[in-house]
């Protein structure tokens, strides 16, 4: 099993950001690394920050001489630079972003196995050219990939058009665990034109596009343009589409559109027609709903694919094994163990993710709520204050509101399952004040090995952080656990 | 419009396929950008008035464009299959400042420039920070073998538009 987000060995890793971090501008890194870095056994990094809510900054990365095992990364760095979270979680609002105005690709791959990971990026023109958002585009390179991309909101408002992620030509270049939402022509373009070889789109989301969500050329015998698990929705033209002519091989499995023709080429497990259900995708939250019925457990299993073998999902999430997700995002099934709360009923008894347990849906402030247990995604109108919340987990906070949770049993037994996350993230807190009263202990169930755990506080503001203080203001703060051992992680709290 | 430009460095060729070559434009900035702690060590940071022709930042960072063999001020882009227009890139940057002429400036400006400090890539040597450069023979359009003039600004300014 591996997780998509490939690692170099030996990696030398830059920091990007604001005034402060090593570098500043995409294309100054790029320089400073393009180099023989297989003569020189390393693999350059770059770890970007969101010290700003975006980048105006492209990046063309041509000329390194990597191989499978020295390479050059673009990443997001772990915990949080100046405006939040550095990991975008799925969602085009978060994360490090790259709004490029630019007449270029955003980020453009000409060499081998370079990998980008988990940025957000968006490219906006008044021009006469037509460019791609982000490209692989030479006969020659092979290996490139492009992981955890979301592509957002493109559009040139001259003659010139648009597109999302294109794969093209090459010797085996991938996008996975993308998402292309609202980008004004082709969405994803696996475009290959020589025999022998594949490019590929898996497990990615592409709606909206304003001509096809994924373009299909194969134009060479031999040679195969290939799109498995990927979910679409909303092509104005068609969710799919085959173009170029038929002498190569287009190969589309295990992937579901809204429109007729996720199939119009056979392949197995192709699913039609269909009304697919995310979290909110009227604010670019395409997670899939847990009331999806149609792409939960709908995919293949890549993890042993040729091509690219991968098993997590754009959260980081380990995929289940034998019952792939179509689509970015893996729908997460936790069960949280609350020490004295309620349990979700019913049918959402093991379901616990991104939604309000039980049966409240704020609609205004809650106060003094008896719920035990508030889960996932949810930003109430209304105020949080003294309430008698068992545990707060998700990852979307109300928005300049006051969060108060004092004397309360937060965090208090909350069991994460081997292979997932769980997450307590209060961001976009403008003006808006935290208070932790008590002690944050962490223990493991069971005494063997775990890795990582990682608790982090993060503080930007003028304060300071402290688990242990009644009173501190922070901005943001995020606590994670993560586990991908054999055991689970605990949050306990006993001083409550 | 002013712009805050560095300049590579020439450093050992560890065998990139196509390195930027020295007094190469790698990046080009608003003026008073602040640069990160690297960049202000492998980079001669300029800043360099580009006149009255040039004024948004989009068109300046029309400088930072590969030399593509056939001569194109900047990439064509795609057609509308999809397919790359532009040709094969024959140098990683078109545009340059040679250190060369940098020197014959900062010699009659009365700027002291100690090249050996400059291309230590493990100190900051900035010594032009406190000056404002024309553009107007100084960059050089290395396709065309000529310093960039206003009416090439121009063009820069109007290609894909």
């Amino acid at each position: 099993m591996a997780s998509c987000r490939k690692t170099g060995t030996n990696e030398s890793v830059s920091t990007y950001g604001a005034a402060g971090r090593n570098y500043t501008v995409l294309a100054t890194w790029e320089s400073d690394t393009d180099n023989d870095n297989v003569y020189g056994t390393v693999s350059p990094v770059l770890e970007c920050y969101n010290d700003a809510s975006s980048y105006d900054d492209h990046i063309l990365m041509n000329g390194a001489i990597n191989n499978g095992t020295y390479f050059r990364i673009i990443r997001p760095a772990a915990g949080s630079g100046t405006n939040g979270v550095n990991f975008h979680g799925g969602l085009p609002t978060a994360g490090v972003r790259f709004f490029s105005t630019y007449s270029g690709v955003v980020i453009s791959v000409v060499e081998n196995n370079t990998q980008i990971q988990d940025v957000v990026t968006k490219l906006t023109l008044n021009n006469t050219t037509t460019l791609d958002t982000v490209n692989a585009d030479s006969t020659t390179i092979s290996g490139v990939s492009f992981v955890g991309l979301l592509v957002v909101d493109c559009l040139n408002s001259g003659t010139g058009k648009i597109n999302g992620i294109t794969l093209s030509n090459g010797q085996g270049i991938g996008a996975v665990d993308c998402l292309v939402h609202n980008v004004e022509q082709y969405g994803i373009n696996v475009i290959m034109q020589q025999a022998g070889y594949t490019n590929y789109a898996y497990n990615c989301t592409v709606t909206n596009s304003g001509a096809t969500n994924i373009r299909l050329v194969s134009t060479t015998s031999g040679g195969t343009a290939k799109a498995v698990n990927c979910l679409t929705t909303g092509g104005v033209t068609s969710d799919f589409v085959r173009a170029g002519g038929t002498a190569g091989t287009v190969n589309v499995s295990y992937c579901c559109s809204s429109d007729a023709t996720a199939d119009d080429w056979g392949g197995a497990g192709n699913l039609i027609s269909k009304a697919l259900t995310f979290v909110n995708a009227a604010a670019d939250n395409f997670h899939l709903a847990a009331s999806d019925t149609d792409a939960i457990n709908a995919g293949t299993d890549l993890s042993a694919d040729p091509n690219f073998a991968f098993n997590d999902d754009i959260d980081k999430i380990t995929r289940a094994a034998a019952s792939w997700d179509i689509g970015f995002d893996e729908h997460t099934i936790l069960t949280l163990a609350v020490s004295g709360g309620i349990a979700p009923a019913g049918a959402l008894a093991s379901r616990c993710d991104r939604y309000l347990a039980g049966s409240m849906t704020p609609s205004g402030a809650i106060n003094g709520q008896t719920s035990k247990m508030l889960i996932g995604a949810i930003a109430p109108s209304g105020a949080i204050k003294n309430q008698a919340l068992k545990f707060l987990a998700g990852d979307v906070a109300p928005i300049g509101l006051p969060i108060k949770i004092a004397a309360q049993k937060q965090l208090n037994g909350a069991t994460v399952p081997n292979g997932q996350l769980a997450r307590l993230i209060f961001k976009n807190l403008s003006g808006a004040i935290i208070s932790i009263v008590g002690t944050l202990i962490s223990s493991l169930i069971v005494p063997v090995i775990l890795r990582p755990l990682t608790i982090e506080l993060s503080d930007y503001g003028l304060d300071s952080v402290s688990l242990s203080d009644s009173s501190e203001q922070l901005q943001p703060l995020t606590i994670e656990l993560s586990d991908y051992g054999a055991d689970n992680v605990e949050l306990s709290n006993a001083l409550f | 419009m002013k712009v805050s430009i560095a300049l590579k460095i020439d450093q050992p060729n560890t065998g990139g396929a196509m390195k930027a070559q020295e007094g190469d434009i790698v990046a080009v900035c608003p003026a008073g950008s602040k640069w990160g702690t690297e960049e202000v060590k492998h980079y001669l940071i300029l800043e360099v008035d580009l006149g009255p022709t040039i004024d948004t930042i989009e068109d300046a960072r029309k400088l930072m464009t590969p030399q593509y063999a056939d001569g194109a001020l900047c990439s064509k882009g795609v057609d509308a299959q999809g397919n790359s227009l532009d040709a094969a890139i024959s140098a990683k940057r078109r545009y340059n400042i040679l250190f060369t002429d940098l020197d014959v400036l900062a010699k009659a400006q009365g700027i002291t420039v100690d090249w050996k400090n400059v291309r230590n890539l493990k100190t900051v040597h900035q010594p032009f920070e406190k000056t404002t450069i024309s553009f107007a023979n100084t960059i050089t359009d290395k396709f065309a073998s000529q310093k960039v003039s206003a009416v090439d600004l121009s063009a820069i300014k109007m290609v894909n538009k």
